[in-house]
This record gives structure tokens, C-alpha cells and sequence, in this order.
């Protein structure tokens, strides 16, 4: 079986979801408008991600080839609907401000992807750890990309004003191109650590 | 191709979707009074926000609804709150505009919107709304000749809860005395 910590750091660093593979980009452009945002999209996302991994993995035996995917997305929408449900009972000020994006964790292509190329090939433990991974990746990633939008953008860090009044807001960067610009600046810097290394 | 090839996958899939829907119809169940008093107490609090002074308010079912209001509420002390959706930036703009015996504002607050983040969202933000408590008659932005001083870059959205909020005035003013 394979080191958990090393699926973990697989996830967070090697294979990063959002600044080494690039999938689930819907989510991370349109939500991270903020930092709490960013955070609080990711963990949702984490969530499912767990849960449809251990559940793929546990039933990859019986599930004949031929319907995999579409058995994946009903285990996946499954969850993705259970969590909506539990958010807006449990936790009604996060369902508002992550709202519409909620469903949209169906069609995140993360995690479908962990679904075919990891859960449906590895033990349900292994496959919890490599939700978790990627999940806190994913997480990272959107949150760096909200705290970088929300600081340039609005002057604030999770909602606490910090640049001064009079210092010029660009409003660009909370709006749809500042999530692309961002995006772009964040992986051009870590592909030059990359390199480097 | 023989049939069991084809019988298998679609019985075991059927199956899959089966013990799906049946845990979501019990998670549904299970969480179906929690959200419904989450969603009464956002209503309440809002309602309180918007109207200090009373203490209950019941929803008049069939009062008329002209132009986007969604519901209208008559609380104990005479007033009313009232719920419209008037079209924004983003798609609606949920506004609830309180509005006591005498015609006068007591309050208005943003409830749901998809405005522009650090522009138009800046309308549920206390230095926007609070411009409306007090006024009466006709409310309008600054451009328009009103008294509403609108989010900087936001016009838009601005003048939507000026809608919203005149909407309620005029609905008040046609209909306040015969309830």
C-alpha cells in the first residue's frame, strides 16, 4: 500500500490539481473572488472528493467497465447533494455565500478524474488519501488565488480591511479577468521554482 | 454480444442509483425541518432589521403583488415589510424594505443578490442601505434628482434598490389603508 504522506504531498505539491494538472477550472476561476470563498469552495470540494473515492474504490469491483462513469457521477452527484443539503441546514452562512457553485462540484472534472485514474485502481485507504491531497491542494490553490484577488482587488483579507482607504483598489481582479491573470502570474511563478529545482 | 453482458452492467448500475436515491430521500427527510427554520429565521431577522420597532409580523397571502414583489408582511405595530426582486447587474437583487404606518421608511437591506463583488455588493454594506431609513414619497439616486448617494462604480445596482424600495412606497401608498 502506498505512504499516505506521500499521497498527501502528491496531491498538495507533485501533482497539484490546480497549478500542475489545470482541471476543475470552473470552480477556481468563478469562486475565488475572495479568500473565504476560495476556502470554503475547496473544502466542500475536499469533502466530496473523499467520500467519492472511498465509495468508487469500495465498489470497483462490481462496477462492470463498460458503466463506470456514469456510476461514478451518481455516487459523486450523491454526495455533492447530501453536503448542499447539510450545508444549508448545519451551516447556512456558508451555503449563501458558496450558493450556485455547490452543484457545480458534480461536474468538477477533479474529481471525476481522481474517481477513474486513482479510486477505481486502489484499496478504499489509499483512495481517502489521495482525496484528502488533492482535496487540500485544490483547497491551497484556491485560497492563495482568492487571498491574491481579494488583497488587490477590495484591500481586504478575509473580509478585515488592510490596505488604507486612500491606496487604489483594481477592481479588475475581484471580476472574471483578474481570476485568469492571477491564475497565470501564480503558476508562472511556481514553474520558475520548478525549474530551478 | 451476449446478454449477460448487457443485463449485468445494467442491473448493477440500477442498483447503484437505487441505494443512492434511497439515501438521499432519508438525508432530504432528515434535514428538511433544519433548513425550513433556517430559512424562517433569515426571514425573521431580516424582517426585524428592516422594522426594529415590532415584534411579529404575519404574511399577507393575498395581498396584490404589482411588479416584483415577492411577498408582503404585516407587523404588529401597523407597518409592513416588504420583499421585491427587482432586475440588477447580476440578475435580481432580493430587497426587503420596511415601511411603518406613516409612509416612512424604517429600513432596507440587500437579502440575496449577484451584483459585482466590491461594487455592486457593496449595496448590503450599512453606508448604502441606511441612506434609506427615514425617507418616504419617492426614493431615487443621486443622478436621477433623488437623495440616494449610489455606490461609487455601481449605479446599476443603486438604482435597482431604489426600484425595489419605491416599488414597496408605491405599494404601501396604494394599499396600506385597507388592511
Amino acid at each position: 500500500m502506498a505512504n499516505p504522506i506521500k499521497l498527501i504531498k502528491n496531491g498538495i505539491i507533485n501533482e497539484n490539481p490546480t497549478f500542475v494538472q489545470v482541471i476543475g477550472m470552473c470552480p477556481t476561476l468563478a469562486v475565488t473572488s475572495s479568500a473565504i470563498n476560495g476556502i470554503g469552495m475547496g473544502l466542500a470540494a475536499t469533502a466530496v472528493l473523499v467520500f467519492s473515492n472511498i465509495f468508487v474504490s469500495l465498489l470497483r469491483k462490481i462496477i462492470p467497465d463498460t458503466v463506470r462513469i456514469p456510476c461514478f457521477i451518481v455516487v459523486i452527484a450523491t454526495f455533492v447533494t447530501i453536503i448542499e443539503f447539510v450545508l444549508k441546514a448545519y451551516v447556512p452562512t456558508l451555503y449563501k455565500s458558496l450558493g450556485l457553485f455547490i452543484p457545480l462540484i458534480v461536474v468538477n472534472c477533479l474529481i471525476l478524474a481522481r474517481a477513474e485514474a486513482f479510486a477505481s485502481k486502489n484499496g478504499p485507504v489509499a483512495a481517502a488519501f489521495d482525496g484528502i491531497g488533492m482535496g487540500l491542494g485544490f483547497t491551497i490553490a484556491l485560497g492563495i488565488l482568492g487571498l491574491v484577488r481579494e488583497f488587490i482587488g477590495a484591500g481586504t483579507l478575509f473580509d478585515i480591511t488592510v490596505l488604507p482607504e486612500a491606496f487604489p483598489r483594481t477592481l479588475l481582479f475581484v471580476m472574471a479577468p483578474g481570476a485568469f491573470f492571477t491564475l497565470a502570474c501564480l503558476m508562472a511563478i511556481l514553474n520558475h521554482f520548478r525549474n530551478k529545482a | 454480444m451476449n446478454t449477460k453482458e448487457i443485463v449485468k452492467p445494467a442491473i448493477v448500475l440500477l442498483l447503484i442509483a437505487a441505494v443512492a436515491a434511497a439515501l438521499l430521500g432519508f438525508i432530504s427527510e432528515v434535514t428538511a425541518a433544519p433548513i425550513a427554520a433556517q430559512e424562517q429565521k433569515t426571514l425573521n431577522e431580516g424582517m426585524m432589521a428592516v422594522m426594529p420597532e415590532a415584534s411579529s409580523f404575519e404574511e399577507l397571502t393575498d395581498a396584490e403583488k404589482s411588479g416584483t414583489i415577492t411577498a408582503v408582511y404585516q407587523a404588529d405595530n401597523g407597518g409592513y415589510v416588504i420583499t421585491t426582486a427587482p432586475g440588477g447587474f447580476g440578475g435580481a437583487v432580493n430587497t426587503m424594505v420596511g415601511i411603518g404606518a406613516d409612509g416612512v421608511i424604517t429600513g432596507v437591506r440587500v437579502t440575496g443578490h449577484a451584483e459585482t463583488p466590491g461594487l455592486g455588493a457593496k449595496a448590503t454594506e450599512p453606508a448604502f442601505y441606511e441612506q434609506f431609513t427615514g425617507k418616504a414619497g419617492t426614493v431615487s439616486v443621486t443622478k436621477d434628482g433623488g437623495e440616494i448617494v449610489p455606490i461609487t462604480s455601481a449605479t446599476i445596482t443603486s438604482r435597482t434598490v431604489c426600484d425595489g424600495t419605491q416599488e414597496a412606497l408605491d405599494w404601501v401608498a396604494a394599499n396600506g389603508g385597507a388592511n
